[in-house]
């Protein structure tokens, strides 16, 4: 991998690259965990979570192509893994999108945009549960377009290989089914900026041991703009997830977050989440079903000194509760710093 | 605006159709906290002999992930075998073995019908004495279950971490330490635990210690 | 009956007016002079907003997947939400390059380019040019060519037409321009004026009016005290007569301003809007020179 990013920086500095449109971003996101009871898994340093370079061009009159290339901190060594490897265009057939190659799944609302854009330093529970800590990539065709409508409705559908899903520290093995998904969303205007956008998720994948997976989600996310300052961000996902394991028995869980942050001044914005998480299917050795709920709640600030650097400081505390005990309990406070060099690409909404 | 509140709507009419308090509702309260077999005896919460211990309570999720803090003491030939994310008689598990054998503690790590022998890490063990452990078991990859073994320092995660585990199945090819040979990886192999239980198979053992809680790695 | 569909298709055809979606109240105003009845157009934006800073709005996404014609100011002023709006309306047409792509900037007489080393400490810089063209008649007539270039492209049966009533918009507005600018000579000959943010450029040049430059050094940066005193010293020391300010200029930091300095400030829409007084340019161009009319002569 370090070959990799030797060829890239040397192609970089060649003049070869001028004319050509290409954009080059990198950003940069460092997070310090603190633990503040016995049980939490913080960290306690300042790890590297993520450090992306991406890469965004036009190919020819057809199509563009991006890359982009990250490094983690796993476990005090340093991971390089390619994130996205694809070519898109909205030119080939009137009314489609097209992306073919590796890419961010285009599901729910945090999987499509990268961890150091997110509103907040932390994936939810939910999320981190049913898809990763970061987001889940994969190798595929994803195809979308505006549904004739008046008013804004749209379908993207993808199929991916499948080999691989959340976290994995191998190559994958073929799926029986190869990852699937669509969603649909749809938007209500409030004023010329502000508003509401409304999604509907579905994921389906039956892996190689035979392990189905089915997700349905609901998302959604509001945005009051007023010129520079987004006044408020409210935004949610309800996630339902079936896992049919080989050996014919199966497992239910439902999760939700709920954020919503207050943008004060354009530098300094506070915001709140909470998290819930149930296991519909758990059950003790008497096979009596087993009363339990997942429950976090996360404060923050955040303040930045441009849309390319902001530093945020939030306080964390998540636990489980079993049949009226609580356990796992995890409390942390977390300070991230998140900057951007380069021409960031627009964000959707 | 009012839009704004039918996705909250729509949850609360979810959530409402559930108890979200996780309140005691009488389904543990015919559990004392162990199912124990024959052949243990249980004094002060030790457990002694050769038998099998499954604990009532299960691990939630079964794609989830669970430290486990073991202290033991092996007699000559016994073996301290705990299996995780297993049915409920342990079948379908993945779990950590320990045996003391000609004097040496012998490690395996299993799950999936594989059985893997690791060679040469715990030499330095001393196989008579108190063995103290703390293992975590990732259920929830894609790929196989990742299971991680430190020598027990403390309960606090900050102690623990990927690059100083004794074991990090992230680590090695099966079977350990034979280079030159062909063999997959452990993650190649898929193997994962398919239920949310857990237990202990004892040999002419004696088990001070059997915890589980959250896990100590989050890689 | 074959014959009545076919005439209803037919005339139904013919009365279709080519669809334009522009990113300003400016462009749709323009779009409008020179299409007339033979376009229905719509502003993305309702003017109260600051183009700078827009999320790329799913319903701008609808509205634009339905257009025969885009039309952008350019100038990387809508470089944060438009290219990825008209990416996701899935139209070939639509993009860069093609037929129902406009930018006005590309025809505009750049001022304000900066050289050399450009990064992203000097803040929101516009390297190409300052965008703020609309405000300066002339400026705005050299844009719109590519809107009358689009159309053409577009709906080339009609080009005549276009052409035409461009030639007639032309007239009007340098006729207003030669007017305002030999009021302002006359009435307000040693004016000297400030901005919040540079949007003035253009228009200086073109009625020969004197701005000290921006209240804001970094441009998209609020000012600081340090940087407020040290523009209030310098806006007495030249005579400034009024601070002038578009809608989202920071009422605190105005205020202040004035404290510091004695200079009046007046905030007022510097692009068009969708509706009220401020939706018709002319109205718009008077309204500005008269203002520092006005306040020269205090």
């Amino acid at each position: 991998m370090n070959k990799m990013i030797t060829l890239l920086l040397v192609f970089l500095s060649t003049s070869a690259i001028a004319d050509t449109g290409l954009e080059i971003v990198a950003a940069g996101d460092l997070v310090y965990s603190q633990s503040l009871n016995d049980e939490s898994a913080a960290t306690e340093k300042l790890a590297v979570r993520g450090a992306e370079v991406m890469l965004f061009a036009p190919i020819d009159h057809i199509w563009d192509g991006v890359f982009s290339l990250a490094a983690h901190d796993e476990g005090g060594s340093t991971n390089f893994e390619v994130h996205e490897l694809y070519v898109s265009s909205s030119k080939l057939i009137d009314g489609s999108r097209f992306k073919i190659g590796q890419f961010f799944l285009g599901i729910g609302r945090l999987n499509r945009s990268h961890q150091h854009d997110w509103p907040f330093t932390r994936a939810p529970k939910v999320h981190r549960d049913f898809l990763a800590e970061e987001a889940v990539f994969d190798a595929g065709v994803e195809w979308g377009t505006l549904l004739p409508t008046e008013f804004y409705l749209d379908l993207t559908i993808g199929v991916t290989s499948g080999h691989r899903f959340g976290h994995v520290h191998s190559s994958g093995t073929k799926p029986k089914t190869p990852t699937h998904y669509m969603r649909l969303a749809t938007f209500v205007d409030f004023t010329r900026g502000s508003g509401l956008e409304l999604g509907t998720t579905y994921l389906g994948r039956n892996n190689s041991q035979g392990e189905k997976m089915q997700i349905v989600g609901l998302d959604s996310t509001f945005k009051w703009r007023e010129g520079k300052l987004v006044k408020w961000l409210v935004t949610s996902e309800l996630m339902y997830r079936k896992l049919d394991f080989a050996s014919a028995s199966s497992e239910e869980e439902l999760g939700f977050y709920l954020f919503g942050e207050r943008g004060w001044t354009p530098a300094f914005r506070s915001g709140i989440r909470f998290d819930t998480l149930k296991n519909f299917s758990e059950r003790n050795l008497l096979q009596k079903k087993v009363n339990n709920i997942h429950w976090g709640a996360t404060l923050q600030s955040s303040y930045q000194t441009s849309e390319f650097f902001k530093t945020r400081l939030s306080l964390s505390h998540e636990f489980r509760r079993v049949e009226g005990l609580t356990q796992d309990k995890d409390t942390r406070a977390q300070l991230q710093f998140v900057f951007i060099i380069g021409a960031h690409p627009a964000h959707d909404f | 605006m009012k839009n704004a509140f039918l996705p909250l709507l729509l949850v609360l009419i979810l959530i409402s159709a559930c108890d979200i308090t996780g309140k005691d509702t009488g389904a543990n309260q015919a559990i004392d906290g162990t199912q124990v077999t024959t052949g243990l005896q249980n004094i002060d919460g030790k457990l002694s002999g050769s038998g099998r211990v499954v604990v009532s309570k299960s691990l939630g999720q079964v794609r989830g992930a669970s430290s486990f803090h073991l202290r033991f003491k092996l007699q000559d030939e016994g073996e301290v075998r705990l299996s995780t994310y297993g049915r409920a008689d342990l079948d379908q598990s993945v779990g950590v073995e320990f045996r003391r054998k000609a004097g040496l503690l012998e490690v395996k790590i299993f799950g999936g019908g594989v059985d893997t022998l690791i060679l040469n890490r715990f030499e330095n063990f001393q196989a008579s004495g108190v063995l103290d452990f703390m293992i975590d078991v990732h259920n929830n990859h894609d790929d196989a279950a990742h299971l991680f073994i430190w020598r027990y320092t403390s309960d606090n995660s900050s102690d623990y971490g990927a690059q100083n585990a004794i074991v990090n199945t992230d680590f090695f090819k099966l079977p350990l330490d034979l280079d030159g040979l062909d063999f997959p990886e452990w993650h190649d192999l898929a193997v994962k635990g398919n239920g949310p239980f857990w237990g202990l198979d004892l040999i002419d053992a004696e088990v001070e210690i059997y915890k589980a809680g959250p896990p100590k790695d989050n890689s | 009956m074959k014959y009545f569909f076919l005439l209803f298709f037919l005339s139904t055809n013919l009365a279709a007016k080519i669809s334009i979606i522009t990113t300003t109240p400016d462009l749709a105003w323009m779009a409008k002079e020179i299409g007339q009845d033979l376009i229905k157009v719509e502003s993305l934006l309702y003017g109260t907003e600051d183009p700078h800073y827009i999320d790329v709005v799913p319903s701008f996404i609808a509205k634009v997947s339905k257009a025969d014609i885009v039309c952008a100011v350019g100038f990387d002023l809508e470089v944060g939400w438009l290219p990825r709006v008209l990416a996701r309306s899935g139209k070939a047409h639509l993009q860069p390059g093609g037929k129902g792509y406009c930018e006005l900037g590309r025809a505009v007489t750049a001022l304000g380019k900066v050289e050399g080393k450009i990064d992203r400490s000097m803040g929101d810089v516009h390297a190409g040019g300052n965008p703020h063209f609309t405000l300066s008649p002339s400026a705005f007539l050299q844009g719109a060519t590519e809107i009358v270039s689009a159309l053409k492209r577009v709906d080339a049966k009609n080009a005549e037409a276009y052409e035409t009533q461009f030639e007639v918009v032309k007239e009007k507005l340098l006729s207003l321009e030669g007017e305002l600018r030999e009021k302002i000579k006359q009435q307000a000959p040693q004016l000297v004026f400030m901005e919040y943010h540079r949007d003035f450029l253009y228009f200086n040049e073109t009625y020969k009016v004197n701005s000290i430059g921006a209240l804001e050094e970094i441009p998209g940066v609020l000012p600081s005290a340090a940087q407020l005193a040290r523009r209030s010293i310098e806006a007495r020391e030249a005579g400034v007569k009024i601070l002038m300010a578009g809608l989202g200029a920071p009422e605190n930091q105005l205020k202040r301003f004035q404290e510091l300095s004695q200079v009046p400030f007046i905030k007022a829409p510097l692009i068009l809007e969708t509706s009220g007084s401020f939706s018709d340019y002319v109205y718009l161009q008077r309204f500005l020179v008269d203002k520092l009319i006005e306040y020269a002569n205090k």
